[in-house]
């Protein structure tokens, strides 16, 4: 099998050797209803049993690294929001925080502060959306409409602090774009009391359903090694026993001020995923509330010129995204550009791991797997 | 700065919230339908139209008049004619009545906009799907592309001859009912394969294995739980199968006693229901179609009417099966007397209302459960249904043996010597015990394939 011909096809399928009579390829994707976007994955099947697995990225690839070397930094930063589109706070949050330290500048406390709020919403917003797209992955409809309901007033609130649902652009250098009003402090407070029944009703709606136990235990296991080796982070590490959480390890904004813990599971199986995602959000949940309710005075951004020259060097600094770990590394040559900026992230790594957990399953477990990991591909193919 | 004003509503859509909807639901259409029958009964419009028939039928049959067969002709034509127009109208009106029912578990409000409260949403549909061009792919095999939707909707327009509408309002009143209706069941099949097959695409010819490996299961622990109703009704025709429910006695058979078939077949009934559910590739065995593993399965390669054509029929299944499981569980059209309201509720009513609280059932099924893999889906079948199913059947005939000596004791030396019943059931005991040691000798190898840790 050479590596050129996977990549061509005939008018009626993917023009593939079969190893045997018994297999055929199936082309999963680009267009496939549950590919979490543009994911182009080649199953060898044997029945229904997959034997090889063959990924394939690289249909939304936009070069933002190579388009932000010829922007100033501040154009840099809404580019960002086009990688993670589901976590864009996370990822101006990415790209600030490097180019701070690169140039010392001491954020105002409130404008640490908001942005956890901000953050914290936005994951939130996140894993709302992977609570109702995995049950769409699983056959179940309603756990969608009742994530969408919750995540729509939180895409909402976000909106009121930036102005914008998905592209925020809401944290910029030296703090963030707008404080919050006590309007939008209502609003927050009310989407509280009214997502803490609605919480425990998601719970109640999935967590005891026969089925979907059936459908996730046991399905995709990995071992917190094999995770290790690929570079995996975030939930799915978390949910094989592994407590890496940067917000812990190497605290950013403000988030050794407040009390939350870190979530994990110890089976390491889609269930566990999805385990943890739940229990993040009630965690989310818990910092939102201090957020509001300790939010500090003080001005909301250190102005800073449109323009601005870091000094020269290189830093490399990570965040914990609602994906994983999100790396940047930037280099500045001293000059209105930069001269280099390279993301590592979540999603790309998290999914090198697939194919090792895909062999062997059957075709609904590998859409209950993908569903399960969660992938942006605006951030895999930057 | 704009604050959105828009209330959310937090109202916990939990278990008992829809059943009490469902409830109060069926309360007001029970209300709507007394408001309708106290007024305008329906019983005078059925028996109009039965004396015109019989004015009509003076004209035939005698000395040189027409012939009798000419007048049933033309009456098996009406009937049928009218057997169509019910069907399409329940084709596309379940469409509707789903999406409302689900869009009220899911906290959204449904179709709205075609025609008051969106009434006239199916019409729309049907209307865009006529205009819409129907694609052949490439390399599809157009014959059989073309025939499978056919194959799939004519099966189910000819189980509709048998539905019991109301009393004295079944079509055609045939000595094999069930049997035809089971016989039918197994057609369908042969056109989703077809389409599955002739559609050159991997994932419609994957849909097509899983759907001819699951329907040709399932249809065991049905067939066992159709016929322990035939057991105690002692006919497979539905009239007598009604009749058995409702006076006790068949010119065959039957218990000697009425009483709903879904208090002795109580097992029976789910099997059966569970079964007709898996039939018709409703949630959560909708692997045939499994929208997010196969793109649309079977139907993937299907646009405009051809594509109808698979959701009618799917609709028009679901409808036949409901009314099987209401003729052979809830009474078919029978009904309480209800004295307290003065009136009798007409039987087509309650035929309606039983259909409908099935047809509720099966779409709430779709509101809340995820969908079963592939290996589960066979062996819920092979490992829970059909040996449940077997037994339900063997009890069943010891029952029956037991109620029939009990009704007739000078009859015992016959039944036990030369006995249906007898033989039936020792075949039926002769299968379990195979099916047991089967099960005890082979319990390594039946584990399932991933074992639940958590």
């Amino acid at each position: 099998m050479s590596e050129a011909k996977d990549f061509l096809t005939t008018k009626t399928g993917t023009l593939l050797e079969q190893e045997s009579e018994d297999r055929f390829w199936l082309n999963m994707g680009p267009q496939h209803p549950s590919t979490h976007g543009v994911f182009r994955i080649l199953l060898e099947t044997e029945g229904e049993v997959v034997k090889n697995v063959k990924p394939i990225i690289g249909y939304l690839h936009r070069g933002v690294e190579k388009i932000s070397e010829n922007r100033e930094w501040m154009g840099a930063l809404p580019l960002t929001d086009r990688m993670d589109y589901l976590g864009a706070m996370s990822n101006n949050m990415a790209l600030t925080l490097p180019v701070e330290k690169l140039m010392e500048i001491d954020v105002p406390r409130r404008a640490q502060w908001l942005r956890v709020l901000a953050l914290e919403t936005n994951r939130l917003a996140s894993h709302l959306l992977f609570y109702g797209t995995l049950g769409l992955d699983l056959g179940a409809l309603t756990p969608f409409f009742f994530a969408f309901r919750q995540r729509e007033i939180a895409q909402y609130l976000l909106e009121l602090l930036s102005g914008q649902r998905i592209t925020f652009n809401y944290i910029r250098y030296g703090g963030v774009r707008g404080d919050i009003t006590p309007q939008i402090e209502r609003e927050f407070r009310n989407f509280i009391s009214g997502f803490k029944p609605a919480f425990k009703e998601m719970w109640d709606l999935v967590e005891g359903n026969e089925i979907f136990r059936s459908r996730v235990i046991g399905v995709g296991k990995s071992d917190s090694d094999l995770l290790i080796r690929y570079g995996v982070t975030g939930p799915i590490l978390r949910a094989t026993g592994v407590k890496r959480d940067l917000r812990k390890d190497i605290p950013y904004a403000a988030y050794d001020e407040f009390d939350f813990n870190v979530v994990t599971h110890d089976k390491g199986d889609t269930y566990s995923r999805w385990i943890c995602r739940y229990h993040e959000m009630g965690e989310s949940l818990k910092i939102i509330e201090q957020c509001l309710d300790g939010m500090p005075d003080g001005p909301y951004i250190k102005k800073m010129p449109f323009f601005f020259k870091p000094p020269q060097g290189e830093i490399y600094s990570a965040i914990d995204t609602p994906r994983g770990d999100l790396g940047v590394y930037i280099v500045s040559d001293g000059s209105r550009f930069p001269y280099r900026i390279r993301y590592r992230a979540p999603s790309f790594c998290n999914l090198s791991v697939l194919p090792e957990l895909l062999y062997g399953q059957l075709i609904g477990d590998v859409i209950a797997i993908l569903g399960s990991f969660d992938p942006v591909f605006g951030e895999v193919d930057r | 700065m704009k604050i959105l004003n828009w209330r959310v509503r937090n109202v916990p859509v939990g278990k008992i919230t829809v059943l009490l909807f469902g409830i109060a639901f069926f309360l007001f259409i029970a209300w709507q339908a007394w408001a309708f029958t106290d007024y305008w009964s329906f019983e005078p419009v059925f028996d109009s139209i039965r004396n015109a028939f019989l004015d009509l039928r003076k004209n035939f049959g005698g000395p040189g008049q027409m012939p009798m067969g000419l007048y049933n002709t033309i009456i098996l034509t009406l009937k049928l004619l009218g057997v169509l127009v019910v069907l399409l109208l329940v084709g596309a009106y379940s469409t509707y009545v789903e999406r409302k029912i689900l869009a009220f578990m899911q906290d959204r409000l449904g179709p709205t906009r075609v025609g008051p409260r969106g009434i006239l949403q199916p019409i729309a549909d049907g209307l865009k799907l006529l205009q819409k061009e129907c694609i052949v792919p490439l390399g599809a095999d157009a014959n059989f592309h073309y025939l499978a939707p056919v194959i799939c909707f004519i099966p189910a327009l000819m189980g509709a001859v048998l539905i019991p509408f109301g009393k004295g309002m079944i079509p055609v009143d045939l000595n094999v009912g069930i049997l035809y209706f089971f016989a039918l069941g197994a057609f369908g099949e042969l056109g989703i394969f077809l389409a599955a097959w002739g559609s050159n695409n991997k994932y419609s010819a994957i849909a097509g294995f899983r759907a001819v490996a699951q329907l040709v299961s399932y249809e065991i622990p049905m067939a066992f739980a159709i016929m322990s109703v035939v057991l105690l009704s002692g006919s497979l025709k539905i009239s007598d199968i009604i009749n058995a429910q409702v006076d006790g006695l068949t010119a065959h058979g039957g218990l000697g006693f009425p009483i709903w078939f879904i208090v002795p077949q109580f097992l029976g009934f789910l099997i059966f229901f569970l079964s007709a559910v898996a039939e018709t590739n409703r949630t959560p065995f909708d692997l045939a179609e499994a929208e997010s593993e196969l793109v649309s399965g079977f139907h993937t390669e299907y646009t405009g009417l051809r594509w109808a054509f698979f959701f009618l029929a799917e609709y028009v299944n679901i409808f036949i099966g409901a009314a099987i499981i209401a003729t052979m569980y809830l009474g078919g059209y029978a009904g309480p007397e209800l004295p307290f309201l003065g009136i009798t509720l007409s039987s087509v009513f309650w035929f309606c209302f039983k259909v409908f609280l099935i047809f509720f059932i099966i779409v709430w099924l779709r509101g809340t459960l995820p969908r079963l893999r592939v290996d589960q889906l066979m062996m819920t079948c092979w490992k829970r249904l059909i040996p449940i199913s077997m037994a339900n059947f063997l009890l069943t005939g010891i029952f029956v043996f037991a109620n029939t000596v009990r009704l007739t004791p000078q009859l015992w030396t016959v039944h036990l010597e030369n006995s249906a019943y007898t033989s039936i059931a020792a075949l039926v005991g002769i299968l379990v015990l195979m099916f047991g040691l089967a099960w005890y000798f082979a319990r390594d190898l039946m584990k399932p394939l991933k074992e639940r840790e958590t």
